[in-house]
């Protein structure tokens, strides 16, 4: 009776198996955390393909007739677990998405029965050729009339000091312009307007003017004392009230967005609303006091 | 002198052939089939109570073959970023056979474990079961030479009793 065991060991051992037993049914070897995880498969390849697709359920080996939503089989290299040609071939799934299946890897996706981690990119669609629109009626060139209703606000300068202006002292004018860009419709199309200041008119109401470009800044911002002379001051020689007007004249460019940027020609001129300059006259006296003190005080 | 000499070696000669054809007495068997199940439950149950927190553990219950496939296990499950979370218990288990195999005592049985506690942690970071019906069946084999029943096989029944 020994000896058929002893042949038994002897052929075990030829087929390589590391246990001393085998099963009458080869298993799959799986660890705790495989079985966990649901990726014992059963596959009978002596090692687990982690990333196949299986049903949720159990019965991990699963013959196509016990689960009808599996998908068709991952490549086998195997030629033991080829599928017999003479065994019945199971259903083709119902579901296209693969039913319950899923991909455990956490960056696959199910594509045709099998787990891929980079899928292949859709076909795509040949798009339809957009119609290619009209193009709108923009006349060759645009002029300051076109967009006047879109020219930026009048500028109120500020004069110093404190509104008012001395004789025979200078009296500055501040003012600050920028581009700016203004939103609209023109040949019954959506424009932007885009204003660049370009130069900048001062009318001192006494038959004086001066041109400059750029912005005007306060005696404080330009760290200068009170009543000294700066690019836009000016002197006035008498008494009286004067209107001081700045005029910023833009050149400006119309966006039509896909139709292209057209220039506007020639400039757009914002005039100033004019401020109106009392002119005083400065005298001085000794006195013995002042005139809130005295108000009936000489020059009070 | 001769006839003496005859005889003698006739009857050493028949002596020697009945003592050849002696059957050998079997040794005591070290397993009977109540303790071997008895052994192989108990290292099943132990294996499965050593969870995934102490590796050591777990394999003092594993046969060497048994241990590089968890050791394979824990790489491939990391390598795939796949996190689990939560433990599966034993519901029940049951003795398939017992048989004895030269010096080899083997044990099979099968036993249903509850992974209802069991999640993995999907590629969006959310948390599911892994199995649409938690309750699954495995099957065991379990192997002793000497006093020591080990695990030797561990997989997923085919055909779920659970």
């Amino acid at each position: 009776m020994l000896v058929p065991v002893s042949l038994m060991l002897i052929l075990f051992g030829a087929w390589g198996s590391e246990s001393a037993i085998e099963p009458n049914v080869p298993i799959v070897k799986c660890s705790r955390a495989q079985l966990d995880a649901g990726l014992c498969n059963g596959n009978n390849e002596g090692q687990l393909d982690l990333g196949d697709t299986r049903p949720g359920g159990p019965g991990a080996p699963g013959t196509p007739a016990d689960h009808p939503h599996q998908p068709p089989p991952l490549s086998n290299t195997d030629p033991q677990n080829r599928p017999d040609p003479d065994a019945p071939q199971p259903a083709e799934p119902d579901d296209p998405d693969g039913g319950g299946w899923q991909c455990m890897g956490p960056d696959e996706v199910l594509v045709g029965g099998q787990c891929v981690t980079d899928p292949p990119a859709p076909e795509p669609e040949e798009p339809e050729a957009p119609a290619a629109p009209e193009r709108p009626a923009i006349p060759p060139e645009i002029d300051q009339r076109d967009v006047a209703t879109f020219a930026p606000e009048a500028i109120a300068p500020t004069i110093e000091p404190f509104g008012v202006a001395i004789m025979n002292a200078p009296m500055n004018v501040a003012f600050d312009i920028a581009p700016h860009t203004v939103g609209g419709s023109l040949f019954d199309l959506p424009v932007s307007v885009t204003f660049t200041p370009d130069l900048v008119t001062i009318d001192y109401g006494d038959g004086t003017q001066t041109q400059m470009t750029g912005s005007a800044a306060t005696w404080s911002g330009l760290g200068q004392q009170q009543l000294t002379p700066t690019a836009t001051s000016h002197t006035y020689g008498e008494r009286g009230t004067v209107t001081v007007t700045v005029d910023v004249a833009y050149v400006a460019t119309v966006d039509f967005g896909q139709w292209g940027v057209y220039p506007v020609s020639g400039h757009i001129v914002s005039r100033g609303a004019g401020t109106e300059v009392r002119v005083y006259e400065k005298q001085s006296y000794l006195v013995e006091r002042t005139c809130l003190e005295d108000p009936r005080g000489p020059g009070c | 002198m001769s006839r003496f000499i005859a005889a003698t070696g006739i009857l050493l000669a028949v002596t020697a052939a009945l003592v050849g054809c002696t059957e050998e007495e079997d040794p005591e068997p070290q397993w009977t089939e109540e303790s071997a199940y008895a052994a192989a439950e108990e290292t099943f149950r132990a294996y499965w109570a050593a969870g995934e927190e102490d590796p050591e553990g777990r394999f003092a219950y594993l046969t060497p073959e048994m241990r590089e496939i968890e050791r394979r296990s824990d790489d491939e499950l990391q390598g795939l970023d796949i996190e689990l979370r939560g433990t599966s218990e034993i519901e029940s288990s049951q003795f398939v056979e017992f048989r004895e195999v030269g010096e080899t005592t083997v044990v099979e049985m099968t036993a249903c474990v509850d992974g209802n506690a069991v999640e993995v942690r999907q590629g969006d970071g959310s948390w599911r079961s892994p199995r649409e019906d938690p309750t699954y069946q495995v099957e065991v084999q379990l192997e002793a030479t000497g006093n020591q029943m080990l695990i030797a096989d561990l997989t997923e029944s085919e055909a779920d009793q659970c």
